[in-house]
């Protein structure tokens, strides 16, 4: 199925930076429908009353994680299919491990370009 | 073993008894004045007791020089202010950098959106050099992180000190939290970028990834 550039991609950072960075990385590779949450809890609340196609996700933020609000969408019957990429500064192994088991569909280090992040989102979503 | 062995055995035995009994816990202060009485009254009679009469008078010295410099550091008012002061500088730092940051990323902003009229392969070159100001800002991000983790270990040493402090003074520190039966807690897992030298590559992480089952 091929892949809609329309739907709408939520971008969890907490660094408003690494937001608008991936904002216009996802614009270069034609995602225009971008909407933004700083936490874990802001973007659990988005979740609620909007569908999103994809979720990128910073981890290390305050009050709730990246891994935290992984395990809450897996936990949820309505959010639970949603591809989830992780975007984050912690490469530790423990962390991939831990990521892996908490159902994230895939891991990007920071820092990273707009190929390594097509090539992430073309293993999730398919082709475009 | 020699007398006086024995008899420095019984004494520091019966002395953290008492201590324990009378003050219902024992402190590192309390062990330095044990050795200090203890090197004061004991008599030695051969060369070993009195390499071990030395030992005990040296170790009594040194913890009371720890307390005094454990002390010190804790109410100087100019090593508190020294620690603040590196903390706000390095707040500053973040602030000044993340400025910069939106200064070229509004300017890459302004430059794809003049370049977007001009069309061909002028237009696709002048929006990917565009787009690599943009991917470049990113060690905003890890900077922002590295130094947020320099200015939490300064507040950490901060809170160590006062609580060495509190211990020598006769108060207790709160233990700290080991790792329960080797599972690393979600807290545990949160270490912010590491060294480029330590770090995973993109390519390390999808070994890893794929190994699990993961799809890349």
């Amino acid at each position: 199925m091929a892949v809609d550039k329309g739907m709408q991609v939520l971008v969890v950072d907490d660094y408003n930076t690494m937001r608008r960075i991936i904002r216009n990385l996802l614009k270069q590779l034609g995602f225009d429908n971008v909407d933004e949450a700083a936490h874990g809890g802001e973007a659990l609340a988005k979740m609620q009353d909007k569908t999103y196609g994809l979720v990128i996700s910073d981890w290390n933020m305050e009050p709730m994680t990246g891994l935290e609000l992984l395990k809450q969408v897996r936990a949820s019957e309505k959010l639970k299919n949603i591809p989830f990429i992780m975007v984050t500064a912690e490469s530790k192994p423990e962390n991939v491990i831990a990521a892996k088991q908490a159902g994230v569909s895939n891991y990007i280090v920071k820092p990273f370009n707009a190929e390594t992040l097509k090539g992430k989102m073309t293993a999730v979503l398919g082709e475009f | 073993m020699s007398d006086m062995q024995i008899e420095l055995g019984r004494a520091l035995l019966k002395g953290l008894v008492n201590l324990k009994t009378q003050k219902n816990g024992i402190t590192l202060e309390d062990v330095g004045a044990m050795f200090l009485e203890m090197a004061m009254t004991l008599q030695p009679v051969s060369k070993a007791d009195r390499e071990m009469h030395e030992e005990i008078a040296r170790l009594a010295e040194h913890i009371e020089e720890t307390k005094k410099e454990i002390f010190a550091i804790s109410t100087n008012e100019k090593s508190e202010a020294v620690i603040i002061d590196a903390s706000q500088h390095l707040d500053e730092v973040i602030k000044a950098t993340e400025e910069a940051t939106n200064a070229i990323m509004n300017a890459a902003d302004a430059i794809q959106s003049a370049a977007g009229g001009i069309g061909g392969e002028k237009e696709q070159q002048i929006m990917d050099a565009a787009g690599k100001l943009y991917e470049a800002c990113s060690f905003q991000d890890i900077t922002g992180q590295r130094i947020t983790k320099v200015i939490k270990l300064l507040e950490n040493i901060e809170e160590r000190v006062d609580k060495l402090n509190g211990i020598f003074g006769g108060g207790t520190a709160a233990p700290v939290a080991p790792i329960a039966n080797g599972v690393m807690s979600e807290k545990d897992l949160l270490n912010g970028p590491q060294l480029n030298a330590q770090a995973a590559s993109q390519t390390d992480i999808d070994a890893l990834f794929a190994s699990l089952g993961g799809k890349n």
